[in-house]
Protein backbone atom coordinates (compact mmCIF):
# COMPACT_ATOMS: atom_id res chain seq x y z
CA UNK A 1 0.00 0.00 0.00
CA UNK A 2 1.38 3.33 -1.00
CA UNK A 3 1.61 6.13 1.51
CA UNK A 4 -1.41 8.36 1.56
CA UNK A 5 0.63 11.53 0.92
CA UNK A 6 2.19 10.20 -2.26
CA UNK A 7 0.84 11.67 -5.52
CA UNK A 8 -1.72 9.52 -7.19
CA UNK A 9 -0.40 7.69 -10.23
CA UNK A 10 -3.44 8.60 -12.27
CA UNK A 11 -3.08 12.33 -11.50
CA UNK A 12 0.59 12.17 -12.45
CA UNK A 13 -0.27 10.49 -15.70
CA UNK A 14 -3.00 13.00 -16.50
CA UNK A 15 -0.72 15.91 -15.78
CA UNK A 16 2.14 14.42 -17.78
CA UNK A 17 -0.14 13.63 -20.70
CA UNK A 18 -1.78 17.06 -20.84
CA UNK A 19 1.32 19.09 -20.01
CA UNK A 20 4.45 17.01 -20.55
CA UNK A 21 7.29 18.03 -18.24
CA UNK A 22 9.80 17.78 -21.08
CA UNK A 23 8.02 20.63 -22.86
CA UNK A 24 7.98 22.94 -19.89
CA UNK A 25 10.83 25.48 -19.73
CA UNK A 26 9.86 28.88 -18.47
CA UNK A 27 13.36 30.03 -17.57
CA UNK A 28 14.03 32.11 -20.73
CA UNK A 29 10.77 34.00 -20.26
CA UNK A 30 11.25 34.51 -16.54
CA UNK A 31 14.88 35.52 -16.94
CA UNK A 32 14.02 38.09 -19.59
CA UNK A 33 11.26 39.50 -17.43
CA UNK A 34 13.46 39.61 -14.31
CA UNK A 35 16.21 41.48 -16.13
CA UNK A 36 13.65 43.80 -17.64
CA UNK A 37 12.08 44.45 -14.24
CA UNK A 38 15.50 45.13 -12.70
CA UNK A 39 16.29 47.68 -15.41
CA UNK A 40 12.83 49.13 -15.12
CA UNK A 41 13.19 49.21 -11.35
CA UNK A 42 16.49 51.03 -11.62
CA UNK A 43 15.00 53.50 -14.02
CA UNK A 44 11.99 53.88 -11.79
CA UNK A 45 14.17 54.51 -8.77
CA UNK A 46 16.26 57.02 -10.67
CA UNK A 47 13.15 58.65 -12.01
CA UNK A 48 11.63 58.74 -8.55
CA UNK A 49 14.78 60.23 -7.07
CA UNK A 50 14.92 62.83 -9.80
CA UNK A 51 11.31 63.72 -9.13
CA UNK A 52 11.97 63.91 -5.41
CA UNK A 53 15.01 66.08 -6.00
CA UNK A 54 13.10 68.36 -8.33
CA UNK A 55 10.26 68.58 -5.86
CA UNK A 56 12.65 69.35 -3.01
CA UNK A 57 14.39 71.99 -5.12
CA UNK A 58 11.10 73.63 -6.01
CA UNK A 59 10.06 73.59 -2.38
CA UNK A 60 13.34 75.14 -1.32
CA UNK A 61 13.07 77.83 -4.00
CA UNK A 62 9.51 78.53 -2.95
CA UNK A 63 10.58 78.81 0.66
CA UNK A 64 13.49 81.08 -0.20
CA UNK A 65 11.21 83.13 -2.41
CA UNK A 66 8.70 83.55 0.37
CA UNK A 67 11.47 84.50 2.77
CA UNK A 68 12.76 87.06 0.31
CA UNK A 69 9.49 88.64 -0.69
CA UNK A 70 7.70 88.59 2.66
CA UNK A 71 9.32 91.37 4.66
CA UNK A 72 8.57 89.89 8.08
CA UNK A 73 9.82 86.45 7.05
CA UNK A 74 12.90 87.95 5.47
CA UNK A 75 13.61 89.97 8.59
CA UNK A 76 13.13 86.89 10.75
CA UNK A 77 15.43 84.80 8.55
CA UNK A 78 18.04 87.52 8.48
CA UNK A 79 17.90 87.77 12.22
CA UNK A 80 18.32 84.00 12.62
CA UNK A 81 21.17 83.88 10.13
CA UNK A 82 22.96 86.75 11.80
CA UNK A 83 22.46 85.21 15.24
CA UNK A 84 23.91 81.96 14.04
CA UNK A 85 26.88 83.81 12.64
CA UNK A 86 26.39 82.42 9.18
CA UNK A 87 28.26 84.48 6.65
CA UNK A 88 25.24 85.16 4.51
CA UNK A 89 24.97 88.69 5.68
CA UNK A 90 24.87 91.14 2.87
CA UNK A 91 28.19 92.92 3.09
CA UNK A 92 27.96 94.63 -0.25
CA UNK A 93 27.20 97.96 1.25
CA UNK A 94 30.32 97.66 3.34
CA UNK A 95 32.51 96.43 0.52
CA UNK A 96 31.19 98.80 -2.06
CA UNK A 97 31.48 101.77 0.20
CA UNK A 98 34.30 104.04 -0.85
CA UNK A 99 37.21 104.24 1.45
CA UNK A 100 36.43 106.98 3.81
CA UNK A 101 38.65 109.94 3.65
CA UNK A 102 40.41 110.74 6.87
CA UNK A 103 38.02 112.51 9.15
CA UNK A 104 38.39 116.17 9.03
CA UNK A 105 39.80 117.39 12.26
CA UNK A 106 37.65 120.12 13.57
CA UNK A 107 39.60 122.16 15.95
CA UNK A 108 37.48 123.57 18.64
CA UNK A 109 38.89 126.67 20.01
CA UNK A 110 39.09 126.16 23.73
CA UNK A 111 37.67 128.82 25.93
CA UNK A 112 40.14 131.44 26.94
CA UNK A 113 42.47 130.37 29.68
CA UNK A 114 41.53 131.70 33.05
CA UNK A 115 43.86 133.20 35.52
CA UNK A 116 44.33 131.64 38.92
CA UNK A 117 42.54 134.54 40.48
CA UNK A 118 39.53 134.16 38.19
CA UNK A 119 39.31 130.53 39.01
CA UNK A 120 39.54 130.98 42.73
CA UNK A 121 36.79 133.55 42.54
CA UNK A 122 34.47 131.09 40.80
CA UNK A 123 35.05 127.96 42.81
CA UNK A 124 33.82 127.12 46.25
CA UNK A 125 36.76 125.03 47.41
CA UNK A 126 40.36 125.67 48.22
CA UNK A 127 42.55 125.24 45.11
CA UNK A 128 46.19 124.33 45.35
CA UNK A 129 48.44 124.73 42.33
CA UNK A 130 52.02 123.58 41.80
CA UNK A 131 54.78 126.02 42.27
CA UNK A 132 57.33 123.75 40.65
CA UNK A 133 57.14 122.23 37.21
CA UNK A 134 59.64 120.76 34.79
CA UNK A 135 61.40 123.61 33.05
CA UNK A 136 60.24 122.82 29.52
CA UNK A 137 56.51 123.12 30.24
CA UNK A 138 56.10 126.54 28.72
CA UNK A 139 52.39 126.55 28.02
CA UNK A 140 49.49 126.52 30.46
CA UNK A 141 45.73 126.58 30.02
CA UNK A 142 43.27 126.73 32.87
CA UNK A 143 39.55 126.12 32.80
CA UNK A 144 36.60 125.28 35.04
CA UNK A 145 34.05 122.51 34.39
CA UNK A 146 30.79 122.36 36.19
CA UNK A 147 29.12 118.99 36.88
CA UNK A 148 25.68 118.50 38.26
CA UNK A 149 26.21 118.48 42.01
CA UNK A 150 23.15 116.29 42.39
CA UNK A 151 24.93 113.49 40.58
CA UNK A 152 28.40 113.62 42.03
CA UNK A 153 30.02 114.23 45.35
CA UNK A 154 30.91 117.80 46.23
CA UNK A 155 30.04 120.95 44.38
CA UNK A 156 30.55 119.40 40.95
CA UNK A 157 33.23 121.93 40.18
CA UNK A 158 36.41 120.78 38.47
CA UNK A 159 39.46 122.78 37.61
CA UNK A 160 41.60 121.60 34.69
CA UNK A 161 45.08 122.95 34.22
CA UNK A 162 46.97 121.73 31.17
CA UNK A 163 50.67 122.26 30.74
CA UNK A 164 52.50 121.59 27.51
CA UNK A 165 55.83 121.80 25.85
CA UNK A 166 54.15 123.50 22.90
CA UNK A 167 51.38 126.02 22.66
CA UNK A 168 49.09 123.59 20.85
CA UNK A 169 49.39 121.06 23.67
CA UNK A 170 50.94 118.43 21.42
CA UNK A 171 50.36 115.21 23.30
CA UNK A 172 53.28 113.46 21.67
CA UNK A 173 55.74 116.17 22.68
CA UNK A 174 54.75 116.06 26.32
CA UNK A 175 51.88 117.31 28.41
CA UNK A 176 50.97 117.47 32.06
CA UNK A 177 47.33 117.53 33.10
CA UNK A 178 46.18 118.55 36.56
CA UNK A 179 42.58 117.87 37.50
CA UNK A 180 41.27 119.23 40.77
CA UNK A 181 37.82 118.01 41.72
CA UNK A 182 35.67 119.11 44.60
CA UNK A 183 34.99 115.61 45.81
CA UNK A 184 35.71 112.42 43.91
CA UNK A 185 36.69 112.43 40.26
CA UNK A 186 33.52 111.78 38.26
CA UNK A 187 35.30 109.80 35.56
CA UNK A 188 38.71 108.66 36.77
CA UNK A 189 41.10 107.18 34.21
CA UNK A 190 40.92 103.42 33.86
CA UNK A 191 44.28 102.10 34.95
CA UNK A 192 45.76 98.67 35.59
CA UNK A 193 45.00 97.87 39.20
CA UNK A 194 47.91 95.45 39.32
CA UNK A 195 50.29 98.34 38.67
CA UNK A 196 48.94 100.62 41.39
CA UNK A 197 51.42 101.73 44.01
CA UNK A 198 50.23 103.28 47.24
CA UNK A 199 52.23 106.34 48.04
CA UNK A 200 52.08 109.24 50.48
CA UNK A 201 51.44 112.65 49.00
CA UNK A 202 51.59 115.65 51.29
CA UNK A 203 50.84 113.35 54.23
CA UNK A 204 47.86 111.78 52.47
CA UNK A 205 47.51 108.37 50.94
CA UNK A 206 47.71 108.38 47.19
CA UNK A 207 48.06 106.06 44.21
CA UNK A 208 50.78 106.10 41.61
CA UNK A 209 50.69 104.19 38.33
CA UNK A 210 53.26 104.14 35.58
CA UNK A 211 52.50 102.85 32.10
CA UNK A 212 49.49 102.93 29.85
CA UNK A 213 47.21 101.14 27.46
CA UNK A 214 48.48 100.52 23.96
CA UNK A 215 46.53 99.50 20.89
CA UNK A 216 47.78 96.17 19.52
CA UNK A 217 47.37 97.55 16.01
CA UNK A 218 44.96 94.86 14.91
CA UNK A 219 42.01 97.15 14.63
CA UNK A 220 40.78 99.02 11.62
CA UNK A 221 42.08 102.56 11.77
CA UNK A 222 38.94 103.79 10.00
CA UNK A 223 36.38 101.95 12.14
CA UNK A 224 37.59 100.58 15.43
CA UNK A 225 40.50 100.25 17.77
CA UNK A 226 42.45 97.09 18.23
CA UNK A 227 42.69 95.32 21.54
CA UNK A 228 44.19 97.38 24.30
CA UNK A 229 47.12 95.91 26.17
CA UNK A 230 48.86 97.41 29.17
CA UNK A 231 52.34 98.62 28.40
CA UNK A 232 54.67 99.12 31.36
CA UNK A 233 57.05 101.02 29.11
CA UNK A 234 54.54 103.59 27.95
CA UNK A 235 55.62 107.08 28.98
CA UNK A 236 52.55 107.76 31.06
CA UNK A 237 52.46 108.44 34.78
CA UNK A 238 49.50 109.04 37.07
CA UNK A 239 49.37 110.28 40.63
CA UNK A 240 46.13 110.88 42.50
CA UNK A 241 45.31 111.72 46.08
CA UNK A 242 42.60 113.38 48.10
CA UNK A 243 43.35 116.29 50.36
CA UNK A 244 40.77 118.32 52.38
CA UNK A 245 37.91 116.80 50.41
CA UNK A 246 39.48 117.75 47.11
CA UNK A 247 40.76 115.07 44.73
CA UNK A 248 43.85 115.79 42.70
CA UNK A 249 44.98 113.89 39.61
CA UNK A 250 48.28 114.51 37.90
CA UNK A 251 48.82 112.92 34.47
CA UNK A 252 52.16 113.15 32.72
CA UNK A 253 52.34 111.96 29.12
CA UNK A 254 55.55 111.71 27.17
CA UNK A 255 57.34 113.80 29.80
CA UNK A 256 59.58 111.03 31.09
CA UNK A 257 58.17 111.91 34.49
CA UNK A 258 58.40 109.25 37.16
CA UNK A 259 57.11 109.09 40.72
CA UNK A 260 59.79 111.44 42.00
CA UNK A 261 58.85 114.09 39.46
CA UNK A 262 55.15 113.81 40.15
CA UNK A 263 55.70 113.83 43.91
CA UNK A 264 57.85 116.89 43.59
CA UNK A 265 55.12 118.64 41.63
CA UNK A 266 52.50 117.53 44.14
CA UNK A 267 54.54 118.61 47.14
CA UNK A 268 55.09 122.00 45.59
CA UNK A 269 51.42 122.69 45.45
CA UNK A 270 50.08 125.50 47.53
CA UNK A 271 46.88 127.44 47.90
CA UNK A 272 48.66 130.73 48.18
CA UNK B 1 23.24 23.58 -5.78
CA UNK B 2 20.89 22.91 -2.93
CA UNK B 3 17.55 24.60 -2.54
CA UNK B 4 18.75 26.52 0.54
CA UNK B 5 21.79 27.82 -1.36
CA UNK B 6 19.58 28.84 -4.27
CA UNK B 7 17.31 30.79 -1.93
CA UNK B 8 20.31 32.48 -0.31
CA UNK B 9 21.59 33.47 -3.76
CA UNK B 10 18.21 34.79 -4.71
CA UNK B 11 17.98 36.82 -1.55
CA UNK B 12 21.37 38.29 -2.44
CA UNK B 13 19.94 39.35 -5.81
CA UNK B 14 21.53 36.62 -7.90
CA UNK B 15 18.97 35.26 -10.38
CA UNK B 16 21.02 32.07 -10.79
CA UNK B 17 19.27 30.97 -7.62
CA UNK B 18 15.94 31.49 -9.33
CA UNK B 19 16.94 29.17 -12.18
CA UNK B 20 17.76 26.40 -9.70
CA UNK B 21 14.35 26.75 -8.08
CA UNK B 22 12.67 26.72 -11.45
CA UNK B 23 14.52 23.58 -12.49
CA UNK B 24 13.20 21.90 -9.36
CA UNK B 25 9.58 23.06 -9.31
CA UNK B 26 8.47 24.47 -12.65
CA UNK B 27 7.11 21.21 -14.11
CA UNK B 28 5.13 20.38 -10.99
CA UNK B 29 3.85 23.95 -10.77
CA UNK B 30 2.76 24.17 -14.41
CA UNK B 31 1.06 20.79 -14.29
CA UNK B 32 -0.75 21.67 -11.05
CA UNK B 33 -1.91 24.97 -12.51
CA UNK B 34 -2.98 23.19 -15.66
CA UNK B 35 -5.05 20.65 -13.71
CA UNK B 36 -6.88 23.54 -12.05
CA UNK B 37 -7.27 25.89 -15.02
CA UNK B 38 -7.35 23.24 -17.78
CA UNK B 39 -5.39 25.62 -20.04
CA UNK B 40 -1.72 25.00 -20.70
CA UNK B 41 -0.83 28.55 -21.77
CA UNK B 42 -2.70 29.98 -18.81
CA UNK B 43 -0.90 27.57 -16.48
CA UNK B 44 2.49 28.65 -17.81
CA UNK B 45 1.60 32.31 -17.40
CA UNK B 46 0.52 31.65 -13.82
CA UNK B 47 3.75 29.85 -12.96
CA UNK B 48 5.88 32.45 -14.69
CA UNK B 49 4.13 35.15 -12.70
CA UNK B 50 4.53 33.10 -9.51
CA UNK B 51 8.29 32.87 -10.02
CA UNK B 52 8.50 36.59 -10.63
CA UNK B 53 6.52 37.28 -7.47
CA UNK B 54 8.74 34.86 -5.55
CA UNK B 55 11.76 36.75 -6.84
CA UNK B 56 10.27 40.04 -5.68
CA UNK B 57 9.15 38.71 -2.29
CA UNK B 58 11.99 36.33 -1.55
CA UNK B 59 13.22 38.56 1.29
CA UNK B 60 9.93 37.93 3.07
CA UNK B 61 10.42 34.19 2.82
CA UNK B 62 11.23 32.47 6.12
CA UNK B 63 14.31 30.31 5.59
CA UNK B 64 13.21 27.94 8.35
CA UNK B 65 10.21 26.83 6.26
CA UNK B 66 10.29 24.69 3.10
CA UNK B 67 10.14 26.60 -0.16
CA UNK B 68 7.93 24.13 -2.02
CA UNK B 69 4.61 24.70 -0.20
CA UNK B 70 5.25 28.46 -0.01
CA UNK B 71 5.81 28.68 -3.74
CA UNK B 72 3.08 26.25 -4.77
CA UNK B 73 0.59 28.13 -2.63
CA UNK B 74 1.20 31.15 -4.84
CA UNK B 75 0.63 29.01 -7.92
CA UNK B 76 -2.53 27.36 -6.57
CA UNK B 77 -4.05 30.65 -5.42
CA UNK B 78 -3.35 32.31 -8.76
CA UNK B 79 -4.74 29.32 -10.61
CA UNK B 80 -7.85 29.47 -8.46
CA UNK B 81 -8.35 33.15 -9.27
CA UNK B 82 -8.09 32.43 -12.98
CA UNK B 83 -10.30 29.37 -12.78
CA UNK B 84 -12.94 31.24 -10.79
CA UNK B 85 -13.52 33.31 -13.91
CA UNK B 86 -14.35 30.12 -15.78
CA UNK B 87 -17.09 29.13 -13.35
CA UNK B 88 -19.74 29.19 -16.09
CA UNK B 89 -18.43 25.85 -17.31
CA UNK B 90 -18.86 24.13 -13.99
CA UNK B 91 -21.36 21.32 -13.80
CA UNK B 92 -24.43 21.77 -11.60
CA UNK B 93 -23.73 18.43 -9.96
CA UNK B 94 -20.18 19.31 -9.09
CA UNK B 95 -20.41 18.12 -5.48
CA UNK B 96 -21.44 14.70 -6.61
CA UNK B 97 -18.71 14.61 -9.20
CA UNK B 98 -16.25 15.74 -6.59
CA UNK B 99 -17.22 13.01 -4.18
CA UNK B 100 -17.05 10.31 -6.80
CA UNK B 101 -13.67 11.46 -8.02
CA UNK B 102 -12.18 11.41 -4.56
CA UNK B 103 -13.59 8.01 -3.82
CA UNK B 104 -12.14 6.72 -7.03
CA UNK B 105 -8.74 8.16 -6.34
CA UNK B 106 -8.78 6.78 -2.79
CA UNK B 107 -9.75 3.34 -4.02
CA UNK B 108 -7.17 3.14 -6.80
CA UNK B 109 -3.97 3.90 -4.98
CA UNK B 110 -2.41 0.83 -6.52
CA UNK B 111 -1.85 1.15 -10.25
CA UNK B 112 -3.88 -1.39 -12.28
CA UNK B 113 -1.97 -3.83 -14.41
CA UNK B 114 -4.51 -3.66 -17.19
CA UNK B 115 -3.76 -0.78 -19.60
CA UNK B 116 -7.34 -0.56 -20.74
CA UNK B 117 -8.61 -0.23 -17.25
CA UNK B 118 -5.84 2.25 -16.57
CA UNK B 119 -6.77 4.42 -19.56
CA UNK B 120 -10.46 4.30 -18.79
CA UNK B 121 -9.85 5.31 -15.21
CA UNK B 122 -7.62 8.19 -16.29
CA UNK B 123 -10.20 9.48 -18.77
CA UNK B 124 -12.91 9.24 -16.12
CA UNK B 125 -10.83 11.27 -13.70
CA UNK B 126 -10.17 13.89 -16.34
CA UNK B 127 -13.84 14.14 -17.11
CA UNK B 128 -14.70 14.41 -13.44
CA UNK B 129 -12.06 17.08 -12.91
CA UNK B 130 -13.62 19.13 -15.67
CA UNK B 131 -16.95 19.08 -13.89
CA UNK B 132 -15.61 20.33 -10.56
CA UNK B 133 -15.46 23.86 -9.25
CA UNK B 134 -11.99 25.46 -9.20
CA UNK B 135 -11.71 25.13 -5.41
CA UNK B 136 -12.63 21.47 -5.55
CA UNK B 137 -10.14 20.89 -8.32
CA UNK B 138 -7.54 22.71 -6.26
CA UNK B 139 -8.21 20.36 -3.35
CA UNK B 140 -7.90 17.29 -5.59
CA UNK B 141 -4.75 18.60 -7.25
CA UNK B 142 -3.06 19.39 -3.97
CA UNK B 143 -4.06 16.18 -2.29
CA UNK B 144 -3.63 13.66 -5.13
CA UNK B 145 -1.22 15.35 -7.54
CA UNK B 146 1.06 17.38 -5.26
CA UNK B 147 0.66 14.88 -2.40
CA UNK B 148 0.00 17.49 0.24
CA UNK B 149 -1.21 16.30 3.62
CA UNK B 150 -4.51 17.64 4.91
CA UNK B 151 -2.62 19.94 7.27
CA UNK B 152 -0.49 21.32 4.44
CA UNK B 153 -3.57 21.84 2.33
CA UNK B 154 -5.34 23.71 5.09
CA UNK B 155 -2.30 25.93 5.46
CA UNK B 156 -1.91 26.54 1.76
CA UNK B 157 -5.62 27.01 1.07
CA UNK B 158 -5.90 29.16 4.17
CA UNK B 159 -8.73 27.13 5.69
CA UNK B 160 -8.98 24.75 8.61
CA UNK B 161 -8.12 21.03 8.39
CA UNK B 162 -11.76 20.36 9.26
CA UNK B 163 -12.87 22.18 6.14
CA UNK B 164 -10.48 20.12 4.04
CA UNK B 165 -11.75 16.92 5.66
CA UNK B 166 -15.29 18.01 4.98
CA UNK B 167 -14.42 18.68 1.33
CA UNK B 168 -12.77 15.31 1.00
CA UNK B 169 -15.38 13.30 2.89
CA UNK B 170 -18.31 14.92 1.17
CA UNK B 171 -16.66 14.56 -2.14
CA UNK B 172 -15.75 10.96 -1.43
CA UNK B 173 -19.41 9.98 -0.96
CA UNK B 174 -20.75 11.83 -3.96
CA UNK B 175 -18.00 10.87 -6.34
CA UNK B 176 -18.54 7.22 -5.69
CA UNK B 177 -21.80 7.32 -7.62
CA UNK B 178 -20.28 9.09 -10.59
CA UNK B 179 -17.41 6.69 -10.91
CA UNK B 180 -19.38 3.63 -9.89
CA UNK B 181 -18.94 1.83 -13.24
CA UNK B 182 -15.18 2.01 -12.90
CA UNK B 183 -15.08 1.05 -9.24
CA UNK B 184 -17.26 -1.97 -9.49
Amino acid sequence: MKEKNQPHWAMLEIAEKEAPGSTINLWPRVKAQVISSVDKGSRTIMSRRMKQFAFGLMLALLLIGSLYFVPSARAFATNIIQRMGIAFVDTRHYEAAPIQAPAEVIKVTPPPSLSIEEIRQRISFKLMIPTWLPDDLIYVHRSIHEYDPAEIEGSGQKVSIEYGRTADLDFQRGVLFLSVNDGAIPAPPLLAESREQTVTVNGHSGIYVYGGWQDDGRGDPTTKMGNLQWDDQADDAYLTWTQDGVTYLLEAHNLEADLDVLLRIAESMTSE
Amino acid sequence: MKEADAIAQLKAGNIAGLKVLMDIYQVQAVQAAFLITRERAMAEDIVQNAYLRSYERIRQFDDSRPFRPWFLRIVINDALKVADNQMHNVSLDEDEVYQKLIDKLESTVDEPEDNVQRNELREAIIEALHKLSPRQRAVIVQRYYLGFSEREMSNELDCSPGTIKWHLNTARKRLRALLLPFVE
